[in-house]
């Protein structure tokens, strides 16, 4: 049943979006090494809102992915920008998408054998007091990508 | 008192069967190997992007923090040691924590986006107030994009309209029409 307008949150978070330059060679970071699901893959019609967000060309080609978890459908996308030249991302990097990992380890080690930049571990508290580990890596377009595991929980 | 009936024709208590409902319920989501915390974005002022994401969108403020000097986060972001860092945890309603702004002051601080460059990790957010915002960003002088409909492949349709923050970071906010049933 679908919540009236007077339950919903004022705000609520969808999804963020990373732009790349080729979706088939991200989409396996997000899918293979991260594991998130591939919810679909679409082409951007000629006169998709996409390319007034992005302010790009309408020459250019877009496509759009869609990921997800089962508890979180469509809480991410890849917009794939071809025909123009992708602007590098500035530095400092702008943003981060941040993922609580089990597999921590696992994800590592697939973003290293992927050939993807991966920083070196860190050590993480939070503001509560909790301890674990976090870790970032680039995906192939430099977009940041963030996994955390909580070790300890204070008693 | 109510319950359900198991095949030998006993009556289960409701509250047994609730238990199981949410023992299942939670052993499924702890089973998800990834799950999307949040964003982080970046930004040059926490006060002026709060009374954004604070006062007009309306996520809650949790926290407030200083990060300390050479943190995980200068090396992650690129940031010069000799800037300053202020990390902000924002929640609304059930999604807790979900999004995180953390500000650069101080020498090696932000300069804000122009309006061509990448926009990074661009969020899409659902408002039940819609033309108020986009009234309160105008006023805010802030780069507010045209509006669009949309209709999906599974049927829902609304309005979505994009907008820079004070930093240049990309926000697409959307309503549904009807109140979010599929049409």
């Amino acid at each position: 049943m679908a919540q009236s307008n007077d339950e919903k949150p004022p705000v609520r978070f969808q999804r963020s979006n990373y732009v790349v330059s080729d979706l088939d060679r991200a989409l396996p970071v997000y899918t293979d090494v991260l594991g998130l699901d591939l919810v679909f893959v679409k082409e951007s019609a000629e006169d998709s809102y996409s390319y007034e967000v992005f302010q790009i060309d309408r020459a250019a080609k877009m496509r759009f992915a869609v990921l997800g978890t089962p508890s979180q459908p469509n809480c991410m996308a890849l917009t794939e920008l071809t025909g123009v030249v992708l602007p590098d991302v500035p530095l400092p990097s702008r943003s981060a998408i941040v993922l609580e990992c089990t597999d921590f380890d696992g994800v590592k080690n697939r973003a290293k054998a992927a050939g993807l930049k991966v920083f070196e571990e860190g050590n993480l508290l939070t503001k509560d007091g909790r301890k674990g580990r976090e870790l970032g890596f680039l995906d192939h377009d430099d977009n940041l990508i963030v996994i955390y595991l909580i070790l300890e929980h204070p008693e | 008192m109510s319950g359900s009936r198991t095949k030998s024709g006993t009556r289960q208590p409701l509250t047994v069967v609730l238990a199981l409902l949410v023992t299942l319920f939670t052993t499924s989501v702890s089973a998800e190997s990834i799950r999307l915390q949040r964003p982080n974005l970046l930004v040059g002022d926490l006060d002026n992007a709060l009374s954004l994401y604070r006062d007009v969108l309306r996520f809650k403020l949790e926290a407030v923090r200083d990060l300390p000097e050479g943190g995980y986060a200068y090396e992650l972001f690129e940031i010069p040691s000799t800037a300053s860092l202020r990390f902000a945890v924002l929640s609304s309603g059930s999604q807790i924590n979900v999004l995180a702004l953390t500000e650069v002051t101080g020498p090696g601080s932000l300069m804000p986006l122009s309006g061509d460059a990448r926009p990074g990790a661009g969020l899409v957010l659902e408002v039940s107030d819609f033309d108020l915002i986009f009234e309160k960003l105008e006023q805010m002088g802030l780069k507010v994009l045209a509006e669009n409909a949309f209709q999906t492949s599974d049927g829902l349709s609304g309005r979505q309209r994009g907008f820079r923050d004070y930093d240049g970071n990309l926000i697409i906010l959307y309503t549904l029409a009807d109140g979010g049933e599929p049409e």
